[in-house]
């Protein structure tokens, strides 16, 4: 009998009995939808800044470029951007912003700032979503030491019931998305003494473009 | 796997003798509460989360195997590999297997105690592998050759200082200047795991939750050193324990909300991540080979027994955090890879009750554990089975099985029980000194070594109230 | 007594006269503080109830938390039977009072009779703070104690029992009396039964914790519901030489808080 077999045999013999420890719950509710209230946007953008994220919002997306600039000068990150793969944020106007240098390479190991779309937001927690593609390999949410994700405004779900939700409606009949990444802030660690300090081995920034 | 448990005792006073862990514990016992509790206060209600939670796991572990399979199945059509391990040497196997399959030199963990429970590391370094934890505080203890002492900060024990001094040990630093602030010493573990990060052949984390209804592995870190471990490696190999399965997204994300909450006061923890298999044709990178170890491992011997709701768990610590004897002597004293109260009850179950019989013991039934469980684990009602255990197999020293059934047969009869209090108040007075006796034979001597016990006043209640209320007062 | 079966309440008996108390004493006081019952006695007799105190042994706690169900069946059966046909039974302790409400009823078999009693037993059992706030319906007492004491919550009465409130409720109604809380009042004080011998200098540290929180209030008097908490904590208060008096609520609540210290010196 293989493992296998061995382990799921003992699980189905063992299930009359399980079933017999479970108490009965009045309500599993295993659908809960806790519902914030209006707000989404506010919502998110005061929880994303209370885990340390920065948050810029803008008009258009074709204010993006110059935003990215200013957000890079001001933080003293030089004038490298990686743009990634994806055609959505390539095609912005990036030439009119002369002191900007992109490209559209990976990201180097030693940290750059990238730009990334992303698919939606989760008001509840703060949290941005972003989900890998051939446009948005994942390693562009992990290598950078800064990173930028441009946000639009309806992409704000309440919570994670409605992101599940969403899921299955745009992956009707497709297989999942690789990775789904929930960020909330910059990379973090609490092995160095309490507060968690900033920057582990993830992005010590993260910027949001709300457009 | 292996564990040091029945030297609790020594362990247990090197610890509280040990200043420095002392600061360590001191500053657990004192923020995590807080932390924990402010955020569960964000959740309107967090007792019905808690019930919801307890319930969606039940459901699970009351149809395992069908949720397993359903997880099995996903996996496969994403193109994955499920594999089954009925123990550690096991799932050991099966992992050095595939490393060696990739042609693996360097292999890079994010923290996973499935993987300290199965002492992978050593596994595979016999096989000649090189083993680098990323997890900040794994690879300060896989530095220093010393095991976890808490199930979330493994480096807990370790003081900032010591970090300093074994990064310039094992850097190769001598010459540069010291390290002084946690920022320097993160940026330096940063540039030495970087590199690692990208030479590695294999990435194996751990899983916190298996998705039956999509194939989907959950990670949960804050440091993204699982997302790092997870996608540039060629190979990546999930290892995790059988319980881990929950049904769909729904309870996924019922489990999320309180996890981080209850670990860390975090409404969320900073990398969250749903893995669904290897990389697509059209993908550009992530790992061509995606593997998932299922441990059982003593597990499913729990199940349909008074040790089934230990399944629930979601090793988000804050029993550990939350427990007066942890927060005394720290995670190494319970020499297990699992410390605390979830440890006390585990251990036992995954190591066997007698490498463990100390464990189930180390506890003042104080219950606040079960007051914290976000799965309402009953944990002293389990640290009782496992004192019954081992009172039924006499492991229970005698002196102390003696003494209870001595106790019992002083209890028959109400008459014995009182002459014997009364007999016992009069020696303790004969001890006395000035309303206090400072030191106690036999057992006793184990209280007046700390502390003094007051003179009984008097003759006992019942013999006061039979003298003064007489027979009115008896029925 | 009444020998009325009446698991529901106290109204039977009242038709009848005063409904009954049973005062299991347990075996601290009974041995170490006997005041605590005389205590516990004027309190619920103030209250209107006629107390008796039934022959009685231990509650079988020590058995059952070192895994010796049998001997702590035993126990059980005694109490069991010995507490039969009062109106309510009350424990000047939390985790005594536990061990009847919680324990009893899953020491033996679903459905046995034994089971049945013990679940009838479970129902009439209370601590005594919240027996006479919330059934006796007491909010205030008379004593007196012109001192600042602290509160320290015995875990099985706070999370078996749910006895978090009505101490404090009476206490504030003890003229003079200025209550100063700990910063953690629901941490164990270390004593855990039979686990402060097993593993004293376990026990040791988390009491001296708990000393550490109770010193920081200016308590005069360090208060708790539970004399296996006391006995812990004002042990190791006396052998510290602090001048802290630790004092069960029921004699704080029957004004024989300071005779009994006096005695004590
Ligand atoms: S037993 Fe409960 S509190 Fe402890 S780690 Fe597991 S889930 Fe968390």
């Amino acid at each position: 009998m293989t493992s296998r077999d061995a382990i799921l045999t003992k699980i189905r013999n063992a299930r009359s009995n399980a079933a017999a420890q479970i108490k009965p719950a009045d309500d599993v509710g295993i659908h809960p939808q806790a519902t914030p209230a209006g707000d989404l946007l506010g919502q998110f953008i005061e929880l994303a800044r209370a885990e340390v994220a920065t948050v810029d919002e803008l008009g258009t997306v074709a204010e993006v470029p110059a935003a990215v600039a200013r957000y890079m000068e001001e933080q003293g990150l030089g004038n490298q951007l990686v743009l990634g793969p994806d055609p959505q944020l390539g095609d912005l106007d990036w030439q009119s912003i002369a002191s900007l240098k992109c490209s559209q390479e990976s990201p180097h190991p030693d940290g750059d700032t990238v730009i990334t779309a992303c698919y939606a937001a989760v008001a509840d927690s703060g949290a941005l979503v972003v989900v890998s593609s051939p446009d948005h390999p994942v390693e562009l949410n992990f290598l950078p030491a800064n990173h930028i994700v441009v946000l639009r405004r309806d992409q704000v779900l309440e919570d994670f019931e409605r992101l599940w939700t969403q899921l299955r409606q745009d992956y009707a009949g497709k297989p999942w998305p690789r990775c789904i990444n929930l960020i909330v802030g910059p990379s973090r660690t609490a092995d160095l003494g309490f507060p968690p300090k900033m920057g582990a081995h993830g992005p010590g920034r993260v910027h949001i473009l709300v457009v | 796997m292996q564990t040091t448990s029945l030297k609790f005792r020594q362990l247990a006073s090197q610890a509280l003798a040990d200043e420095t862990l002392r600061t360590a514990l001191g500053d657990v016992e004192r923020i995590m509460p807080v932390i924990r509790n402010s955020a569960l206060d964000q959740l309107e209600n967090p007792e019905a989360w808690f019930d919801r939670a307890s319930a969606s796991r039940d459901r699970t572990l009351a149809e395992l195997d069908v949720y397993l399979e359903a997880f099995e199945q996903k996996v496969q059509q994403l193109g994955g590999h499920v594999h089954w391990a009925a123990d550690g040497t096991e799932a050991c196997e099966i992992i050095a297997g595939i490393c060696e399959t990739a042609g693996a030199r360097t292999v890079t963990k994010s923290k996973s105690m499935v993987t300290e429970e199965i002492e992978l590391n050593a596994f595979l370094e016999s096989r000649d592998m090189t083993v680098v934890e990323t997890d900040l505080g794994e690879y300060i203890i896989q530095l220093r050759g010393e095991r976890p002492s808490h199930i979330l900060a493994p480096a807990l024990h370790v003081t900032l200082s010591e970090v300093a001094e074994t990064f310039h040990r094992h850097h190769d630093l001598e010459r540069a200047a010291p390290l002084r602030e946690p920022t320097e010493m993160l940026l330096e573990a940063r540039a030495v795991l970087r590199d690692r990060f990208l030479s590695a052949d294999v990435g194996i984390t751990g899983a916190n939750f298996l998705v039956a209804e999509t194939g989907g592995v959950v990670i949960v870190t804050n440091e993204g050193n699982a997302d790092l471990t997870a996608s540039l490696p060629d190979t990546h190999i999930v290892v995790t324990g059988i319980e881990k399965v929950v049904p769909t997204l729904e309870d996924a994300g019922l489990m999320l909300r309180l996890l981080a909450r209850s670990a860390a006061g975090q409404r969320l923890s900073t990398y969250t991540t749903l893995i669904h298999g290897p990389r697509r044709a059209e993908d550009s990178s992530g790992p061509s080979n995606f593997h998932v170890v299922l441990l059982d491992n003593g597990r499913s011997d729990m199940l349909g027994t008074q040790l089934q709701e230990m399944l629930r768990c979601i090793r988000c610590s804050a029993c550990i955090n939350h427990c007066p004897v942890y927060t005394a002597v720290g995670g190494h004293a319970y020499g297990s890879v699992y410390s605390g109260p979830m440890g006390a009850v585990l251990t036992p179950g995954l190591a066997g009750l007698h490498a463990a019989a100390h464990l189930p013991n180390a506890s003042t039934f104080c219950g606040r554990c079960e007051e914290v469980c976000p799965v309402r684990i009953p944990i002293p009602k389990m640290l009782r089975y496992w004192r019954d255990r081992e009172f039924e197999r006499r492991m229970t020293p005698r002196s102390v099985r003696y003494g209870l059934d001595w106790w019992t047969h002083m209890n028959a009869s109400p008459r014995i029980y009182r002459s014997l209090l009364g007999i016992a108040a009069r020696l303790l007075r004969g001890l006395s000194s000035r309303g206090w006796i400072t030191r106690l034979p036999g057992p006793g001597r184990a209280w007046t070594r700390y502390r003094d016990m007051p003179t009984p006043a008097g003759q006992t209640f019942q013999h006061q109230w039979r003298r003064t209320r007489g027979r009115a007062g008896e029925s | 007594m009444n020998d009325q079966k009446n698991p529901g309440g106290a109204h039977v008996a009242v038709a009848k006269g005063k409904p009954s108390v049973a005062l299991l004493v347990t075996c601290l006081v009974d041995l170490f503080r006997p005041a605590v019952g005389f205590a516990a006695v004027k309190l619920l007799e103030e209250a209107g109830y006629e107390v008796k105190v039934p022959e009685q042994g231990c509650c079988g706690q020590p058995n059952y938390n070192n895994g010796d169900r049998q001997g702590a069946r035993a126990m059980a059966r005694g109490t069991i039977e010995r507490f039969s046909g009062y109106d309510y039974v009350v424990v000047p302790s939390g985790s005594c009072a536990g061990m009847l409400r919680i324990h009893y009823p899953a020491l033996f078999e679903p459905g046995s009779k034994d089971q049945q009693q013990a679940e009838d037993l479970a129902r009439r059992t209370y601590e005594l703070t919240s027996f006479l706030y919330d059934i006796a319906g007491v909010t205030e007492v008379q004593a007196q104690l012109s001192a600042t004491a602290t509160y320290h919550d015995g875990c099985a009465g706070l999370r078996e029992m749910r006895v978090r409130d009505q101490p404090r409720a009476l206490l504030a109604s003890v003229g003079g009396l200025e209550i100063a809380e700990l910063s953690e009042p629901e941490v164990c004080c270390g004593f855990g039964g039979t686990f402060c011998v097993k593993y004293p200098d376990v026990s040791d540290r988390i009491t001296e914790k708990k000393i550490a929180d109770i010193r920081n209030t200016g308590a005069d008097y360090l208060l708790a519901g539970d004399l296996g908490c006391l006995l812990t904590i004002g042990g190791k208060l006396h052998r510290d030489g602090s001048t802290i008096t630790a004092c069960h609520v029921a004699e704080v609540l029957a004004g024989m808080a300071e005779a009994d210290s006096d005695a004590d010196d």
